[in-house]
């Protein structure tokens, strides 16, 4: 029996130890440790109310898990290395709303776009169109099998108004003609929209909702998308995302919050739909196919009942960032598992080791 | 890649797209030994285009001093040094084989290096569609630093002798370099958007940006050599030069239904500039239109270089480079064809001279022109060779034949009589 004993002993505490490896190192796996990682699905509870602030107690019963992105290096232009590694996604639903929380460590937020070097940190969930026809590429999608995108922009959110007179708060300029500003005065971008000529801030008279203030405060942060392959993001018809983000303590927090009603589907609890999430990190100029991506991972929804809430800064996977690594932490967290699958398979083969039913 | 012919390399060269050519191209011919740098086209452009709010670094149509100055701040310096270090990475060598010409497919022979698609390809992996880089906000801040600033003025400071300054090449030089978008045939703003929202008109290749279509990725930005696209922080997105499109088009209300030349040009007051539209090819080369000034300043008498031809571009800008600057950085800007150029300016035939009459002559664009035989004025002896000139007149028709602008070779003059010699 002594002998036993240490045998269950022995790997119970290696095995704990590689599942805190895999758990405090190598969430936010990098590359083709990514694979390994699928088989964990995101699973939706339901709630009463689905929230869409990033820091609703509610998110503390919801089953956190962890997404390891990889750096987009298939097509042109190509990123060696993303900021994000991984992130932390929850889900809850209510009847109406299906809610995400997209959690990842990022240094620096970077909302302003007022300089020409400047890009936006920004995070999107993307599902297929009409998860009944498989196959679509989670690469954007493809031709006849369109993806549908929830895209959150730092600068839709914090920073809307923000040009260069905020980058550069001595310009002057001695009139801006069309701009229903008077000489000597500064105008905004949205002046040209409300009491100018909207001509001259063009891309907005273009249609383009990325130039138009106005809109965007309509919209909120989060804009929904869709596409059919490389280069063909436009926005969607309709316009129904709530949420926010939340920069804290070096990490974005993101609220995306939309119907579960979709135009060719519903999130039920009957339907798996495929999702997967990218993030930018705007301070390391990431944009376009330059980002930290994911493949289709599978998630369900459950009414199940929800776990008491934590207070979330007491959460396991809160405090697991300091510990996200690049390449050290994939390996190290690659050797626990290949440590915890060897001393597990002698475990098994010895049998059972409690009584069951009994 | 697929593979395009690019006639000013005199070689097929690799292209993200295949290749497709409009029917008419926006060309100009810049004359950099007429220019006084007074910015009267950079205003004009500014006036026209770019006066709004987070457009005020953009300038479509700088000039600059070179070789210190550039907009944005070394950009040639830089895109050229990254070439460079592709090449030495790549163990290749950019150089031209000039010893085998051919008026159209090679007229100034072959290069043999890299271009900038090519170098992009040689990186292990290939990250972007053509090596660039993106200018700071500093880079962009002062469009006209170095003004005036003259190579060799240090090393040449004690001399008394007007010797830095002699022909053919001054020790002691700076020339003004005028420079609008390209409007390239292999556009690399074109190659480098995800998402294809910069394209080529097929009426008139000229390059536009799509602001509907524009994300602001800035990858136009970071590719084009030129640094011609440029991104606006109001919009989020990213802008360039339009071609004066609506004047092309003749929709102008100043001479509605006839194509103007852009505001650049037509408001150049040195009359350096003439741009105009040339009938292309299916092959991308320029279709035999011998009486159309563009095509007879570049095609037939070979005096305007395009720029940088190495970058691979196929750029639609033609210079007639500074016949005083040092040959060896005339060569590196505008290929192997400078001597041969300058060699044909600073002693034009009769109808190099006459065409020259016609640059800023009118708003219109000149489509064909002709010269009509005048009397001999002047003989001179230039560079050992007995030189005349002749009293020829040049006339200009526009798109539909019409005389636009009748000129001569000398200007008319009125010799004041004695009695009113002081007058005012």
């Amino acid at each position: 029996m002594k002998t036993a004993t240490k045998r269950i002993k022995r790997p119970t505490i290696l095995q704990a130890a590689a599942v805190a490896g895999l758990g405090w190192l190598s969430r936010p796996l990098a590359g083709k440790a990514a694979v390994q990682q699928q088989a964990a699905a995101i699973t939706a509870r339901q709630v009463s109310r689905a929230p869409t602030a990033p820091d609703d107690p509610a998110w503390g019963t919801a089953n956190p898990v962890s997404i390891p992105l990889s750096p987009q290096n298939l097509v042109l232009p190509r990123l060696e290395e993303a900021g994000a590694k991984g992130i932390i996604v929850r889900a809850l639903f209510d009847d109406e709303q299906i809610s995400f929380l997209l959690e990842w460590p990022d240094a620096h937020p970077d909302q302003d776009l007022e300089t020409v070097m400047q890009y936006r940190d920004a995070a999107a969930i993307q599902f297929p169109r009409d998860p009944a026809m498989t196959g679509a590429s989670f690469m954007m999608g493809h031709q006849g099998n369109a993806v549908t995108i929830y895209h959150w922009k730092s600068d839709w959110q914090f920073g809307r108004l923000l040009d260069v007179d905020e980058a550069y708060p001595n310009m002057y300029a001695d009139w801006y003609q069309h701009s229903g500003a008077e000489a000597g005065e500064i105008p905004e971008a949205s002046d040209y929209l409300t009491k100018g000529d909207k001509a001259y801030l063009t891309a907005a008279a273009a249609g383009n909702t990325l130039a138009d203030p106005l809109i965007q405060e309509k919209i909120g942060p989060i804009q929904k998308m869709q596409a059919q392959g490389f280069g063909t993001l436009e926005p969607h018809a309709t316009q129904d995302a709530k949420g926010s983000g939340l920069w804290q303590n070096g990490s974005w927090k993101i609220a995306m919050s939309f119907p579960r009603q979709q135009e060719a589907f519903t999130f039920r609890e009957d339907t798996p739909v495929l999702v997967a999430f990218a993030v930018w990190d705007g301070s390391r100029q990431e944009r376009n196919g330059q980002k930290a991506y994911s493949t289709w991972q599978e998630m369900r929804l459950t009414a199940a009942p929800a776990p008491t809430p934590l207070p979330q800064d007491q959460e396991r996977t809160g405090i697991l960032w300091p510990a996200v690594g690049g390449a050290a932490a994939v390996a190290a967290a690659a050797g626990a598992a290949l440590i915890a699958l060897r001393l597990r398979r002698p475990r098994q083969a010895a049998g059972p080791q409690e009584p069951q039913n009994r | 890649m697929p593979n395009v012919y690019n006639w000013q390399l005199g070689r097929e060269m690799s292209y993200p797209y295949e290749a497709a050519f409009p029917d008419w191209q926006w060309a100009f011919v810049f004359n950099i030994n007429r220019c006084i740098a007074c910015q009267t086209c950079t205003y004009a452009c500014k006036s026209t285009w770019t006066f709004s709010k987070g457009q005020e670094y953009m300038w479509w149509n700088n000039v600059e001093t070179k070789p210190y100055g550039e907009y944005p701040r070394f950009w040639d310096a830089k895109i050229l040094a990254l070439l460079h270090d592709a090449h030495q990475q790549a163990g290749e060598e950019a150089r031209w084989d000039t010893f085998h010409k051919d008026d159209k497919a090679k007229p100034y022979g072959t290069y043999e290096g890299l271009t900038i698609f090519e170098a992009a390809e040689r990186q292990a992996p290939q990250k972007e569609v053509a090596i660039g880089y993106e200018p700071t906000d500093d880079e962009w801040a002062a469009p006209n630093l170095y003004e005036d600033t003259a190579a060799g003025a240090i090393s040449h400071a004690g001399d008394t002798t007007l010797e830095p300054t002699a022909l053919p090449e001054h020790k002691t030089w700076f020339f003004y370099l005028q420079r609008v978008c390209n409007h390239c045939n292999f556009a690399a703003c074109v190659a480098a958007c995800p998402r294809q929202a910069i394209y080529k008109r097929k009426e008139d290749g000229i390059v536009l940006l799509d602001q509907e279509r524009c994300r602001g990725y800035r990858k136009c930005v970071m590719a084009c050599p030129y640094k011609k696209a440029m991104y606006r922080p109001t919009t989020r997105v990213s802008e360039k030069c339009v071609g004066c499109y609506p004047r092309i088009e003749g929709k102008d209300p100043m001479q509605p239904g006839i194509p103007l030349e852009t505001r650049c040009m037509s408001a150049c007051p040195g009359k350096i500039r003439i741009q105009g539209l040339v009938k292309m090819d299916p092959d991308g080369n320029w279709a035999e239109d011998r009486q159309n000034p563009i095509y007879y300043l570049v095609k037939v008498a070979k005096v305007a270089l395009p720029l940088y031809p190495q970058f691979g571009l196929a750029p639609n800008g033609y210079y007639i480079p500074p016949r005083w600057a040092p040959r060896p950085y005339l060569r590196q800007m505008f290929g192997p064809g400078v001597d041969e150029a300058i060699e044909r300016y600073v002693a034009p035939d009769r109808e190099l001279l006459a065409v020259q009459q016609l640059f800023r002559a009118t708003q219109q664009i000149i489509f064909k022109y002709e010269v009509l035989p005048g009397p001999k004025v002047f003989e001179a002896t230039i560079r050992g060779r007995p030189w005349e000139m002749f009293d020829d007149t040049v006339i200009g028709f526009n798109k539909n034949g019409q005389e636009v602008v009748r000129g001569k070779v000398q200007e008319p003059q009125h010799v004041r009589p004695d009695k009113h010699y002081n007058s005012i």
